[in-house]
């Protein structure tokens, strides 16, 4: 049930008084911007590869192609922490970097340090804690057929928040279609219709978070994964801002996507996962 | 502890009372106006031989006391003849006196009083509109407006074009305790803040107090604006109408016992949606219109009791109705202000004045649509809003020469609906009602002496107590205040002042547009209450032989717990109102710290074939929270390094008058996109390792606020014609708003320069709201 919203009321005004004008703004100094490096990585114990994304920022006011392909392949990109150090290579086929975890274990409590750097001299670094608490409280309290809908359910579940301050959170839930003969057709994920997918516990130590989603099945194998996720402040806090970003809006307060990474930008974070499966076939 | 605390008032009113020596007389008595009894407030009472003086309260009423003797006092005041009367003060003497206002003397040049000036006050930062001014400068679309009027002072900015809000010394527009009659008004926003609910019409006094506040003002951090309505003319029926390109205006005052009671009752209303119904299609209407209504009825009892009702009450509504064969629908929303006053005010003796008042305020927002199709029905109304209940009790206490003490107590009960829905669907048997109402008690204490020390010191010190309640908790604040002032030479003084404000109400704004979407919700056990001290400094010199009157300010403001919105946060419940219940404040809220400081200058001539004044403010604020900006300082949006401000008032001849505004402002700070870059998100689920499907464009802004707009400047020009008539006075106005077309920037956003092309060529482009705008209106008082 969508209302009206503010931004509908202000153009309303608008046409109400009739007289808004455009024009290309000439009488101000265009900012000057060098291109940043972008780093994404998330790193887990419960991971089996460390993935790391390079690519750049390309500077608004250029001319160019409508597309661009912003990648990075030939940076060099090191991991170092507990007294050991990695190059990730790139993998061309992926188009990131990857080491399996054999190659670099990732601890609980350990703290890591990504350094990246290009031939043309630029270089970011960033340091990041993986939690040493891991939630596994995650439950699912019932599954309902909605009625009036012939395969439609809504599924409830919960996580309790684990006993002191600086705890964070991410919640996903994924629903497999399965077949008998062919195993998994596809994987998605299922939009939460209740529940925030980040949480911080930020005045709310020890309280229950519930979430909702629904899904159709029609086959007996499918299958709901639900993740129940904890982060570092630095996943939190950079996927909060990803996911409530809004882009170009005179109305609302621009969402500065949060990094860590020095003199660039994206994010290096850490997580511990708790994973629960559930056959939801009918 | 509140025991304690009247204890203390007691403590020191005896103290001053003993110290009050025995050979001292009193002289009181109420200020009115020639010809209508109104009670004039801020009405220099002075006696030039000992170079002592007082002023009317806000309800007109003064009370000095001085060594017993013969004196010469002189009552003088912006717009009216001086009176001055020559007295033996052996007893004590009540003396009630009326001015003559210099509009009704003809031919004759108004000149300034000799001993009204601002280097012989106490109190700094505060500035007092002449209500005639109001009515004299040029305004947008020619509806005059007491904000837009005093945005044009120095420390005062308007945000955005055309807006109505008041950022004072940095402050946001939530930051104002906007006061009429004693009532706090909540949103005092018309047409979003396009204009505010005040044109001047009902008004007999306007106030802004910048900084160095009293201690009898308090609950909000960065001023005060003080408005009291007329009591009606108690001597004849008198009136004013006025029609203009928006709206048309009425106002009837007189008396109904003649010297005895009066009424006033005043009101406005647009009126594009009546022009536009004939042109709307059958079954379908549509429209928007906004009404004020100001009514005040007061009765005097004699010299000792008068009692006081007001109210105001006005509202803004969006509808639409289309009614379609066999369907219904109905659609719209509105917001409204009512604020209902009863004020007894009493005189014990002729030292000690008392106040009593019982203030309703009430503010709602409501959203309904309302759909019939055959025989099934869908209803849904969302609000939300505040409701006040308020008791006030404030005493003035005139102890001597040198003293003036005033004490109060105000409780104020707060209801707030932060959200309030209520559903209805006979298709699925629906009814649900989701009200969540919050009640806090806020109080405050407030002790002050108005003192006079030698020849050339004053002081007003006090202390305020506020308090604080919700649920268990209770929030127990002092809040000092002293300003003073030193008499350097004749008509120079320096001045000094320093205050701690507490603000226990918080405004939840999605676009600090001032919508009405805009909530108010109370401080809670995890949103503290703002805070901020600031002191001010600065001289304030008169030229009484050109009528000019100068002041230079500097000041420094540190604002503590300030709310910020955590970035992305939303308050747009309407966007879907049904989830209101699941919606939490709270966890869009952030506090940090705010810097604001400055110099301003007013140079103001009140009087005059010209009048007017010239503002200049330099000024910085900047903002700092953990959880904006990635916890760096940033600059304030309406942080503004240059304000300046020119108005000129020039009455050319008896029937016309000119008047003008220019105004000037350093651009708006604004996050402005320097890059884009693909930010992905963690994909948590095993297996799949395409991620890089999952990125998306995001903007990379570099800090926030980094960026200015261009500056903003205008110039506003009108003609006013007036026609004196056997039993009125009609005034036709010619007014320009922004007369040589500056196309100010409104907002910035990303366009592209060629659309057809298949290379990005992005640019800047601007969006202006109000070009040169022509309006005409007449107005005629009889």
């Amino acid at each position: 049930m969508k209302l009206i919203s503010a931004k509908i009321l202000l153009f309303m005004s608008f046409l109400f008084l009739g007289s808004a004008c455009e024009k290309i703004v000439t009488n101000v100094d265009l900012p000057d911007y060098q291109p940043k490096l972008v780093v994404q990585c998330f790193i887990s114990p419960e991971d089996s590869n460390i993935i790391v994304y390079v690519s750049e920022s390309s500077p608004i006011f250029k001319v160019g192609p409508v597309y661009q392909d912003l990648k990075i392949s030939d940076a060099t990109v090191r991991i170092t922490g507990q007294g050991q150090d990695a190059i990730i290579p790139y993998l061309s086929d992926h188009q990131y970097y990857m080491l399996p975890k054999s190659a670099f274990p990732i601890l609980s409590g350990a703290t890591y340090t990504l350094q990246v750097s290009v031939p043309d001299g630029r270089s970011v670094s960033a340091s990041t804690t993986v939690p040493s608490k891991l939630n596994t409280s995650l439950l699912i309290n019932e599954i309902n057929w909605i009625q009036g809908e012939f395969s439609d359910y809504e599924m409830n579940f919960r996580f309790q928040d684990l006993p002191g301050a600086g705890d964070f959170y991410r919640i996903s839930a994924y629903f497999s279609d399965t077949d008998t003969n062919l195993g998994i057709l596809n994987t998605y994920e299922l939009f939460l219709e209740k529940g925030e997918r980040v949480t911080s516990d930020l005045n709310k130590d020890e309280n229950v978070f519930s979430y909702r989603v629904n899904y159709s099945t029609y086959s007996k194998n499918n299958k709901v994964t639900l993740l129940l996720l904890t982060t570092n402040e630095e996943y939190y806090r950079y996927h909060k801002t990803v996911f409530s970003y809004v882009g170009d809006d005179p109305f609302s307060e621009p969402v500065i996507i949060y990094s860590n990474i020095e003199n660039g930008l994206g994010v290096f974070c850490a997580y511990r996962k708790f994973e629960l499966d559930s056959l939801v076939g009918r | 502890m509140r025991r304690w605390i009247f204890s203390l008032i007691l403590v020191t009113m005896s103290v001053f009372c003993l110290t009050a020596q025995q050979n001292n007389s009193t002289l009181s008595g109420y200020v009115t106006e020639q010809g209508s009894r109104e009670l004039l407030i801020g009405v220099n009472v002075y006696f030039p031989e000992i170079a002592k003086g007082t002023t009317t309260n806000r309800y007109g009423f003064y009370s000095i006391t001085l060594p017993k003797g013969k004196y010469r006092v002189a009552y003088s005041f912006v717009g009216y003849q001086v009176e001055v009367r020559d007295i033996d003060l052996q007893t004590n003497i009540t003396l009630d006196i009326s001015l003559r206002s210099s509009l009704d003397i003809e031919g004759v040049e108004i000149k300034a009083s000799p001993y009204e000036r601002i280097s012989e006050g106490t109190q700094m930062s505060t500035l007092i509109l002449p209500v005639q001014q109001v009515r004299e400068i040029p305004a947008l679309l020619g509806e005059k407006d007491v904000f837009k009027t005093l945005q044009l002072m120095p420390g005062v900015q308007s945000g955005s074009e055309g807006s109505s809000g008041l950022y004072v010394r940095g402050g946001g527009p939530d930051q104002n305790l906007i006061i009429l009659d004693d009532a706090t008004v909540y949103n005092a926003n018309h047409l979003f803040g396009f204009f505010s609910l005040f044109n001047g019409d009902a008004l007999k006094s306007i106030e802004l107090v910048k900084g160095g506040f009293p201690a009898r003002y308090g609950g909000r951090l960065s001023s005060v604006v003080d408005m009291n309505m007329k009591d009606g003319n108690k001597e004849a029926f008198h009136g004013t109408a006025g029609i203009g390109l928006i709206s048309s205006r009425l106002l009837l005052e007189g008396p109904i016992v003649k010297e005895k009671s009066s009424f006033i009752i005043s009101g406005r209303r647009t009126y594009l949606d009546v022009l536009s119904m004939p042109f709307q299609p059958d079954g379908t209407r549509a429209g928007y219109y906004f009404y004020d209504l100001n009514a005040k009825v007061n009765y005097d009892f004699g010299p000792r009791d008068k009692l006081y009702l007001s109210g105001y009450f006005g509202r803004d509504k969006f509808y639409f109705s289309e009614v379609f064969f066999n369907s219904m629908l109905k659609a719209g929303f509105f917001w409204e202000n009512g604020t209902g006053t009863l004020r007894w005010n009493h005189l014990y003796n002729n030292k000690l004045f008392s106040n009593t008042s019982l203030i309703y305020s009430n503010y709602r927002l409501k959203i309904y649509t309302e759909e019939q199709y055959n025989n099934s029905e869908f209803e849904l109304n969302y609000q939300s809003g505040i409701r006040d209940l308020s008791l006030k009790h404030d005493l003035d206490y005139s102890i001597g020469p040198n003293h003036l003490i005033r004490a109060g107590i105000m409780v104020t009960f707060h209801r707030f609906t932060p959200s309030a829905v209520v559903i209805r669907d006979t298709d699925i048997n629906l009814y649900d009602r989701k009200i969540k109402a919050i009640h806090t008690v806020e109080s405050g204490l407030y002790l002050e002496d108005e003192a006079k020390i030698g020849d050339a010191f004053r002081i007003n010190g006090g202390l305020r107590l506020s308090i604080f309640s919700h649920e268990e908790k209770t929030i127990l604040r002092p809040e000092p205040r002293v300003s003073m002032a030193y008499k350097l030479m004749k008509d120079l003084s320096a001045k000094a002042s320093f205050a701690i404000m507490n603000q226990y109400v918080h405004l939840l704004s999605n676009t600090g547009l001032g919508l009405p979407t805009d909530l108010w919700v109370p401080s809670t056990k995890n949103t503290g209450p703002q805070q901020s001290w600031q002191v001010a400094g600065g001289l304030a010199k008169d030229i009484p032989e050109r009528n000019i009157e100068l002041s230079l300010e500097g000041y420094y403001k540190k604002s503590n717990d300030i709310i910020g919105y955590r970035e992305g946060a939303s308050f747009l419940l309407i966007d879907d109102p049904t989830d209101a219940e699941e919606f939490e404040w709270e966890e869009n809220l952030t506090q940090g710290q705010g810097w604001s400081y400055g110099i301003e200058i007013l140079i103001q001539r009140k009087v005059g074939k010209l009048s007017g004044w010239i503002g200049y403010t330099l000024s910085w604020t900047q903002r700092q929270f953990d959880d904006i900006n990635m916890g760096e300082k940033f600059w304030a949006k309406y942080d503004r390094r240059h304000d300046i401000s020119l108005v000129a008032i020039y009455k050319l001849k008896e029937r016309i008058t000119f008047s003008g505004t220019w105004v000037y402002g350093t651009g708006n700070a604004i996050t402005l996109p320097l890059a884009e870059y693909q930010a992905i998100p963690h994909n948590p689920m095993p297996g799949e390792n395409t991620m890089w499907d999952y990125w998306y464009y995001v903007n990379d802004y570099g800090g926030k606020n980094e960026f200015r707009m261009a500056a903003y400047h205008r110039l506003d020009l009108s003609v006013q014609f007036h026609r004196q008539g056997k039993n009125s006075r009609s005034t036709i106005e010619l007014g320009l708003y922004n007369a040589y077309n500056r196309k100010n920037p409104f907002f910035y956003y990303i366009g592209s320069a060629d659309s057809y092309s298949y290379q990005r060529a992005p640019v800047l482009k601007q969006v202006s709201l109000f070009p040169i705008i022509p309006s005409i209106s007449y107005t005629i008082d009889f």
